[in-house]
């Protein structure tokens, strides 16, 4: 922030940047941003499912879904077609509109809205970016795993506000670990579409050496201390965003519950929304660390419209009262709803603070879900990324499940089917040129893709299903009939590859 | 008197003004095209290319005609909606809203409030286009930019706290917040702006509570409103110039003529190594301006009066210097780093962090020095790394993947025993990135044809400034005299009024060398004196005429002041002689001033051709000849073009500044 005197160096595209929320913002007739958030028991094709165009589901344009742990997570903003009633504030002026819920079974459906914080200004080609590796081993998720992910993550979050004075633009767990350069000739090398790693971009309000440093050694030092791998984005010309630099090697520690308590039981997705604000993730994951035996499975962090999307996977090592889990579901804020939690685990005298940053934010938790072991068999991620027009994403993302298809890979309503692909990870967003911009991770069992596409003359099997999966999707977006205008695909199993627009996209 | 920023200029109204007892009347759809409008002049996005056509008319003014290249299909889809917006709000009630729905409203320019000059822009036929007026434009910003403050301030944690001061004002105490938005209406749309804060004093009376709320919110929130602050300074000081484009055509190319500020020296008549230099140098002027940060493309076309060329031109930006100043900020970082490594053993992760620091910054600096070099080549001449050969050297190493350390191959050391980064020469880097002016570019005309000459600048490839706000533009021009008259003609003109005043003191004496003692006797008696006076007056007076001296506004009569005031001399000399002998002066004060008619013009003369005799001397000894690095030093161009060493001496002070009046872009 600028001090009262300071002389304000603020870029133009900045202050466009600025104009332009206002201008968004004035459009909606409350000012403020609607919202939806899924969360279900992952099934490969529930995005697709969403997408398809019917009567009462909304048109998603800026999104984001991810999918972990069997747990999928769906958010979208200024989702289009539903809700078509119109929000109002039952609750008087100051406070947010009473958010929908719709619960099922195995998935809770959040509608809401929230005001957006105008002056969140960041330039998304400014940014430190690191994985931290938890455990490169493809073993069962632990306690012992959560607690380590959910301390990393509190230590990143405190680094970006006490050293860069900064927010933290995405944070991703699972992610996929950097792809060594001699993968291209020993396919063994390709790292499995997941680990137990942790994947931060934080904004650098000024871009410099010293402050890069500064973020890095405090993370550098922190994953010593704790045994934990390090890469941090290789900045040097030419390199984009999926080429890492090793700055500590990857632990493989293979852990396995030892007894009852390190093994994780259940699941609560839980996603916080409010204006995005600087510190806003701190204060969250500060107040979690003092819910017992609760370790973080998973998270997808990530900015929409100026809002913040906080989603955690809270691993627990007990079962919680699904009831408690759907009354408490509906937009309380962070500190009533730890509190509730607490309280059904027998802590009833139990305060919470939630630092003022995150203290108005929203909290949509549930469904309670099992964990779900992953199958030991390795999966190939599948790095996609495309162009559009502001048409939704059913398009894009039907005409990849027909060009899948093509290839005799599925959706597959069952997350362990061996044959299925999943979306592991999807961004979709509006750069500001009303052009959407989306990248991807698909996961395909690497087993299908090596026994279809056997190596050939020195290309991996895995280059020639890229490029066949490519070559599918631009015939199938081809013959469709739509006006989305779907363009610039690019398939790739090394993120780095991908179309040099979504660089800023994470 | 320095001028109040936006803000404190808004504080200021909100001190002034009276309170409302109603909220003020502000449109949302105009608010938001108000927003939309601001957004689209920050972007430019739709402007494909800037063309500056620049005219020296003579000394000290010159005309600026921009032509802007708009693409509206280049409008995003936010951008489209609102300039249609805009047309229907304006539409409202009207006949023949269908024919007008073919027109956008799209703003191309900032105009600085400074200037009072009306900007008439003209499309691609000439034809004049409707423009929003100055009032229109700041209404919709005053709408624009309280709904935005307001949407700021809401979004603070303190919004929603029931009794702090954000709250009261934005949910209980009415009038302070209606007090803020009479303030900021009447500071956009009043034709003035306040200049100075009036006296600080607590707010008194019965409605002192609410100013006294809206005023502390306003402070309070400062730093919450950093960059709030900025665009509302944007607003308070320039015009948008929003036109009326046919939206059935995406292409458009429009003029306007643009005021200009004109600098430097004013006078310069009696200044003799003044006029010496400009004889000797040509006419230096220099353009200054500045174009958006987010513009590609950039042409400036200077054209002259005839019989004035344009001998060198040269373009410089500083589209580098943001980058420059953080490369050289941070080579001194990774010095200091490296000497703490160097004094401490650390960990391997610490040392791979600065090989990843050097590579980075190092690989900027081979980078930005290879487009220096290619600058040179384009030119047409070979960049001295003299003064830039630290930098150049670390840069290639890192280039050649000397940087970062690797156990299998051949770097097996790390940075910090290798050798090839050492403390030294990172600060040395750091120190000659500075000293060179290595944040300029420079594109060069080297071949302009007589009195026309442009130069073409391109923003390079890779990531846009952060941030610059602005891209400054200079050029500098060197202008010479090439009419037939020139210094040659005064030379035989002052030769031949000299050798009149003789032949008439030959005549009058009859002796060889009239200008003697007993020669005064001669010049006491002359007995025809109504011929002496005319031959006196009207040879050297035709003779004058005949010379075709340039208006001395001019550029050429610029160039051409110093054989003017030899030519004024030699005539002057021969008026004197006459009117001494037309009084019948004494003898010895008409022969003093025949002397004075017969050397004043020969000793002239030689001043004419000083300049001309010099640069041919120069050329002739090769030691003493300016190379083109030297030349274009002299006349402003970066220093890294002279190697980064700058020669002994100053540079020309240029005769003429235009600078664009603030913040056109």
């Amino acid at each position: 922030m600028t001090d009262d005197n300071s002389v304000n160096h603020v870029s133009t595209k900045a202050l466009a940047e600025l104009a332009r929320a206002g201008y968004s913002s004035l459009l909606h007739p409350s000012m403020d941003v609607d919202f939806e958030v899924h969360h279900f028991r992952d099934q490969p094709g529930y995005l697709a499912d969403i997408l398809e165009p019917k009567p009462d589901r909304p048109e998603f344009l800026e999104t984001l879904s991810s999918s972990a742990n069997g747990i999928g997570l769906v958010i979208g903003t200024n989702t289009r077609g539903v809700p078509d009633k119109p929000t109002h504030r039952d609750k008087g002026g100051m406070q947010d509109p009473a958010a929908q819920v719709e619960t099922g079974e195995y998935r809770y459906v959040f509608r809401g809205s929230a005001r957006p914080n105008l002056t969140f200004l960041y330039e998304t080609n400014r940014r430190f970016e690191a994985i931290v590796v938890v455990d490169a081993g493809t073993g069962p998720l632990t306690m012992r795993h959560a607690t380590r992910l959910r301390d990393a993550l509190h230590e990143l979050s405190a680094m970006a506000i006490e050293v860069a004075e900064a927010p933290l633009l995405s944070v991703q767990s699972p992610v996929q670990l950097p792809v060594p350069p001699r993968a291209e000739f020993e396919e063994d090398l390709i790292p499995t579409a997941s680990a137990k790693a942790v994947r931060f971009a934080i904004a650098l309000p000024r871009p410099s050496a010293e402050l890069a440093f500064a973020l890095a050694d405090r993370i550098s030092s922190y994953c010593s201390e704790h045994d934990l791998g390090l890469w941090v984005r290789d900045t040097r010309l030419g390199c984009r965003t999926g080429n890492w630099f090793e700055i500590i090697g990857t632990p493989v520690r293979g852990d396995l519950p030892q007894d009852e308590e390190e093994t994780i039981e259940h699941i609560l997705p839980v996603t916080f929304v409010g204006p995005a604000r600087v510190g806003s993730t701190r204060s969250i994951v500060e107040a979690l660390a003092d819910l017992p035996h609760a370790g973080v499975a998973g998270c997808s962090i990530t900015l929409l419209d100026d809002l913040a999307f906080i989603h955690l996977q809270l691993a627990l090592s007990y079962h919680l009262d699904t009831e408690l889990v759907r009354t408490s579901a509906a937009g309380k804020d962070p500190a009533s709803f730890m509190q509730e939690v607490m309280a059904r685990t027998g802590n009833h005298g139990k305060k919470f603070a939630v630092r003022e940053t995150a203290g108005d934010y929203q909290t949509f938790a549930g469904p309670l879900l099992d964990y779900v072991v992953p199958r030991p068999h390795r999966r190939l991620a599948v790095w996609l990324s495309w162009q559009m027009n502001r048409a939704g994403l059913t398009a894009p993302l039907g005409t990849l499940a027909e060009a899948l298809a093509d290839l005799k890979v599925g959706w597959s309503r069952n997350p362990l089917d061996a044959q299925a692909a999943n979306v592991e990870y999807l961004v979709c967003r509006d750069l500001g040129n009303s052009l959407l911009r989306g990248k991807g991770k698909l996961s395909i069992p690497y087993q299908f893709v090596s026994s279809r596409y056997p190596k050939k003359s020195g290309e991996p099997s895995a280059s020639q299903f890229c490029v066949a999966l490519e070559d599918a999707w631009k015939a199938r977006v081809k013959s469709a009939d739509t006006n989305a205008h779907i363009r610039e695909i690019t398939i790739s199993w090394r993120e780095y590859w991908l179309g040099h627009w979504a660089a800023p996209i994470a | 008197m320095q001028r109040l920023k936006g803000y404190d200029a808004l504080i200021e109204a909100v001190r002034s003004v009276s309170l409302p007892a109603a909220p003020p009347r502000t449109s949302i759809e105009g608010a938001a095209v108000g927003l939309s409008f601001l957004d689209t002049v920050l972007r430019l996005n739709h402007v494909r290319r800037i063309t500056d056509r620049l005219t020296v008319v003579e000394h000290r003014s010159a005309q600026r005609t921009t032509e802007v290249d708009v693409d509206l299909g280049m409008l995003d889809e936010n951008q489209r909606q609102a300039a249609m917006l805009f047309q229907h709000l304006v539409s409202q009630g009207q006949q023949g809203v269908t024919d007008r729905a073919a027109t956008v409203w799209v703003p191309v320019a900032r105009i600085s409030r400074r200037s009072v000059t009306p900007v008439d822009v003209l499309n691609a036929s000439g034809q004049k286009l409707p423009r929003l007026t100055q009032y229109e434009t700041s209404r919709l910003l005053a709408s624009a930019l309280f709904h935005l403050l307001r949407g700021i301030l809401a979004s603070d944690p303190q919004a929603r706290k029931n009794g702090t001061p954000l709250n009261r004002l934005l949910f209980k105490e009415h009038e302070a917040r209606w007090l803020i938005q009479a303030g900021l209406q009447t500071l956009l749309t009043d034709r003035n702006h306040p200049q100075s804060e009036t006296s600080a004093s607590r707010p008194s009376g019965p409605q002192a509570k609410a100013r006294a709320l809206a005023l502390e919110v306003l402070r309070e929130h400062k730093a919450l409103l950093a960059d709030y602050r900025s665009l509302l300074d944007i607003a308070v000081n320039d015009y948008l110039l929003v036109v009326a484009l046919d939206s059935r055509t995406d292409e458009h190319l429009l003029t306007y003529d643009a005021p200009l500020r004109v600098t430097g020296p004013r006078r310069q008549a009696l200044s003799l190594p003044a006029k010496l230099r400009a004889n000797s140098r040509g006419y230096l002027a220099e353009y200054q301006s500045t174009i958006p940060a987010g513009l590609r493309s950039y042409h400036l076309v200077v054209e002259t009066e005839a019989g004035v060329d344009i001998e060198r031109m040269y373009l410089s930006t500083d589209a580098d210097q943001v980058l420059v100043d953080e490369l050289a900020t941070d080579l001194d970082t990774l010095a200091d780093r490296l000497r703490t490594a160097q004094e401490t053993p650390e960990e391997r992760s610490s040392v791979r962090l600065l090989e990843l620091a050097a590579d980075t910054t190092l690989r900027q600096v081979a980078e930005l020095l290879r487009r220096k070099r290619w600058d040179a080549d384009q030119a047409e001449f070979t960049l001295d790394e003299e003064g830039l050969h630290e930098a150049a050297r670390l840069g290639r190493a890192a280039v050649n993947g000397e940087i970062v350390s690797d156990s299998n191959g051949q770097n097996g050391r790390p940075i910090t025993s290798r050798g090839t980064v050492t403390v030294e020469s990172l600060r040395s880097a750091a120190g000659q990135l500075r000293r060179a002016e290595a944040g300029l570019d420079l594109a060069l005309e080297n071949d302009p044809v007589r009195s026309r000459a442009h130069a073409y600048w391109r923003r390079h490839a890779g990531r846009l400034p952060d941030g610059a706000p602005q891209t400054t533009v200079k050029a500098g021009l060197v202008l010479r005299d090439t009419t037939a008259a020139g210094p040659i003609s005064v030379f035989c003109y002052a030769v031949g009024i000299g050798a009149i005043a003789y032949l008439m003191a030959f005549l009058l004496t009859g002796r060889a060398f009239p200008f003697d003692s007993s020669t005064a006797a001669d010049f006491g008696r002359i007995d025809n004196t109504a011929s002496v006076i005319t031959v006196l007056l009207l040879i050297p007076g035709f003779l004058y005429t005949r010379l075709a001296l340039p208006d001395k506004h001019s550029i050429s009569g610029y160039l051409r002041a110093l054989p003017r005031l030899v030519a004024q001399l030699c005539v002057g000399s021969m008026a004197v002689v006459a009117a001494a002998i037309a009084a019948g002066s004494p003898g010895w004060i008409v022969e003093l001033l025949f002397s004075i008619a017969v050397v004043l013009p020969w000793s002239t003369s030689l001043v004419t051709v000083y300049p001309t005799m010099a640069g041919w001397l120069r050329r002739r000894q090769d030691k003493t000849k300016r190379t083109l690095e030297q030349e274009l030093w002299l006349i402003g161009a970066p220093a890294w073009v002279h190697g980064g060493a700058l020669p002994n001496g100053r540079r020309w002070p240029a005769d003429a500044v235009f600078q664009s009046t603030g913040a056109e872009s």
